[in-house]
């Protein structure tokens, strides 16, 4: 009787001890659900449903169907902006982790004066992408900037362009200038990857004398293959909503020539007051974003690893 | 390992250095620019100052009063940077406090509690990664008009915090389930609750992951630009970037060397942060890539 009744109470209390586990649990999810609810969820589907209406800021909101959607295929403001986007996210992410991987392999190796190199090449990736884009619109000006100015002292005046008022150079400097502000990060990243490869097999490698490029190509490589693949996918992401830097940089222009979706969508809304197109710029942003994010979670297995 | 002279280094070196000379050199051309007269700008932005002058961070911080606030050089400067950085530092400060309290609290709750639906809300919660905040601006801004939120620090802040939870709840799941199980079971064979084990065993294990988020998402709500200059529209309310952009938005009010001086102001915290914490920021953000 003893014995049962004890045993009955430990029960009792385990259950309870479980059950203030699964209150717990519950608590501690609770604000980052009311958090994401009321800034990320509920901000989605009014987006989502503006862009179903002609919302223009004032009065009401009238339900256009796909109308938005279907006018997006004509729209050259559109196309050009989407073109854009494009343009500048696969150029600045394939130059920066390029740039990135070519800063990395040497450091990695432990060149003369590495841990400098490293430090100083992590400085710009500090600076926020206003002051970095302020700074260089001044270096960059086409008649008093420090870079035409060089140019210039140097002889070479026909390579002193209109950096960032000619048309037909103004995305190529605007890909240049992203893509060296984001080496430095995507350096560090691979760094990071490629000091997990064990000593035992490097050192293996100089014993059969191999040469420094056979051992880059062989075997550091083939091991920040997927973290480069995860690099080159979450560099191209964030590069694909980029704003700071190109609104702070060159405004979108000259013209629309550097107008990117982002841009776009906030001079839509805030400039013309077309809410509901604005938001169809949008959930094409959010859906673009989604898809490479659903690609990024499977590569590097986010939702699944358990470390 | 080898650190011995190699002929194959050189032309690495040289592009090393080269490099370098471009990391530092915006950095250079900001101070000494900052130090300038507007009118020693225009002439030559390479050149050293003649007479280096701190009037410029004297009129960016303060504005200019007096008899200075006539003159030409007070009227193109008349950005108020010692406002701006104490609006950066609250929207950083209680960005960074409400995101490392709630991203723990998950860590927490995903890496070691039992209830149901846990693993629902984890998928939620790395879904939440796809939606870019942009797509969100249009109804954030309207329903912050409406409830007359724009201009208030607080809502930018936990708005940061928000953007920035996915991320860190992520990278805190994964920190909480490294720390070794043993000293939890241990101490509730000592009768500890759950609750007792993650205020006194769980968190001060986890103060280095705290940082970590911490030090991750400084300088996103340091110097975010798009949210801040749509949410923020009184002068005295804006936080550094969009104070920044709005000194060169006027044609008349523009300055380059008090700019400069901004954008020395806005960075030189940031840099020295770095200077002083190098190996904790750097350990910090190799923790963030490998993580996730």
């Amino acid at each position: 009787m003893k014995k049962t009744g004890k045993k009955g109470k430990r029960k009792t209390s385990l259950h309870k001890a479980r059950r203030n586990e699964e209150l717990m649990g519950y608590a501690f999810q609770l604000p980052l659900i009311i958090l994401l609810c009321i800034f990320m969820i509920y901000p989605l589907f009014r987006t989502i449903y503006w862009s179903f209406t002609d919302f223009r800021g004032l009065g009401s909101a009238n339900w256009v169907g796909l109308k938005n959607y279907i006018s997006l295929f004509d729209d050259l403001r559109f196309t050009n902006a989407f073109k854009n986007t494009v343009v500048y996210s696969l150029g600045t992410t394939v130059l920066s982790c390029g740039l990135g991987l070519l800063l990395a392999a040497p450091i990695y190796r432990k060149i003369r004066g590495w841990n400098i190199y490293r430090f100083v090449f992590y400085i710009t990736p500090m600076l926020s992408g206003t002051v970095v884009a302020l700074l260089m619109g001044r270096l960059f000006n086409q008649d008093v900037g420090a870079i035409n100015v060089t140019l210039r002292n140097l002889g070479l005046d026909s390579l002193a362009l209109n950096w960032l008022t000619d048309l037909d150079i103004v995305m190529y400097t605007v890909i240049l200038v992203s893509a060296w502000f984001g080496a430095g990060g995507a350096m560090l990243v691979y760094l990071s990857n490629m000091s997990a490869i064990s000593n035992d097999v490097q050192e293996a490698a100089t014993l059969d004398g191999v040469s420094e490029w056979q051992r880059f190509w062989h075997i550091t490589f083939p091991i920040i293959k997927r973290p480069f693949l995860v690099v080159l996918m979450s560099n191209f992401i964030a590069n694909f909503r980029s704003y700071e830097m190109i609104n702070v940089l060159t405004g979108g222009g000259p013209g629309t020539k550097t107008q990117v979706l982002s841009i776009l969508m906030t001079l839509t809304a805030f400039n013309t007051n077309q809410y509901g197109l604005a938001c169809t710029y949008a959930v094409v942003i959010v859906v673009v974003i989604a898809i490479l994010t659903a690609f990024y979670i499977k590569v590097s297995g986010i939702a699944t690893k358990r470390v | 390992m080898n650190k011995k002279f190699k002929l194959s280094h050189v032309p690495v070196q040289i592009f090393f250095i080269l490099w370098s000379f471009m990391q530092l050199y915006p950095l250079y051309f900001m101070i000494i620019n900052s130090l300038k007269t507007n009118a020693e700008y225009v002439v030559d932005t390479m050149a050293l100052p003649t007479q280096p002058t701190f009037d410029n961070f004297i009129y960016a911080w303060k504005g200019a009063s007096g008899d200075l606030a006539n003159s030409y050089e007070a009227l193109t400067i008349s950005g108020n940077m010692a406002t701006a950085f104490r609006n950066s530092l609250i929207v950083t400060v209680v960005g960074l406090v409400v995101l490392c309290a709630i991203a723990t609290m998950t860590g927490y709750a995903q890496a070691r509690l039992n209830f149901r639906g846990r693993s629902k809300f984890y998928t939620i919660i790395v879904w939440m990664l796809a939606i870019p905040g942009q797509a969100l601006l249009i109804p954030i801004f309207r329903i912050c008009a409406e409830l007359k939120l724009t201009n208030n620090l607080i809502v930018l802040a936990v708005l940061y915090a928000t953007f920035a939870l996915p991320g860190a709840a992520i990278t805190m799941k994964a920190n909480m389930e490294s720390i070794p199980k043993e000293l939890e079971e241990a101490a509730a064979l000592d009768g500890c609750t759950k609750w007792t084990t993650f205020w006194r065993i769980v968190l001060p294990i986890s103060r280095s992951s705290i940082a970590t988020v911490a030090i991750l998402n400084m300088n996103y709500m340091w110097s975010e630009l798009m949210f801040a200059n749509i949410l923020l529209t009184k002068n005295e309310m804006r936080t550094l970037s969009s104070a920044l952009v709005s000194l060169t938005a006027s044609q008349f009010n523009y300055s380059p060397a008090g700019l400069m001086a901004g954008v020395t102001i806005t960075s030189v915290p940031i840099l020295i942060l770095y200077a002083f914490c190098q190996r904790w920021i750097m350990g910090s953000v190799t923790e963030g890539a490998v993580k996730s």
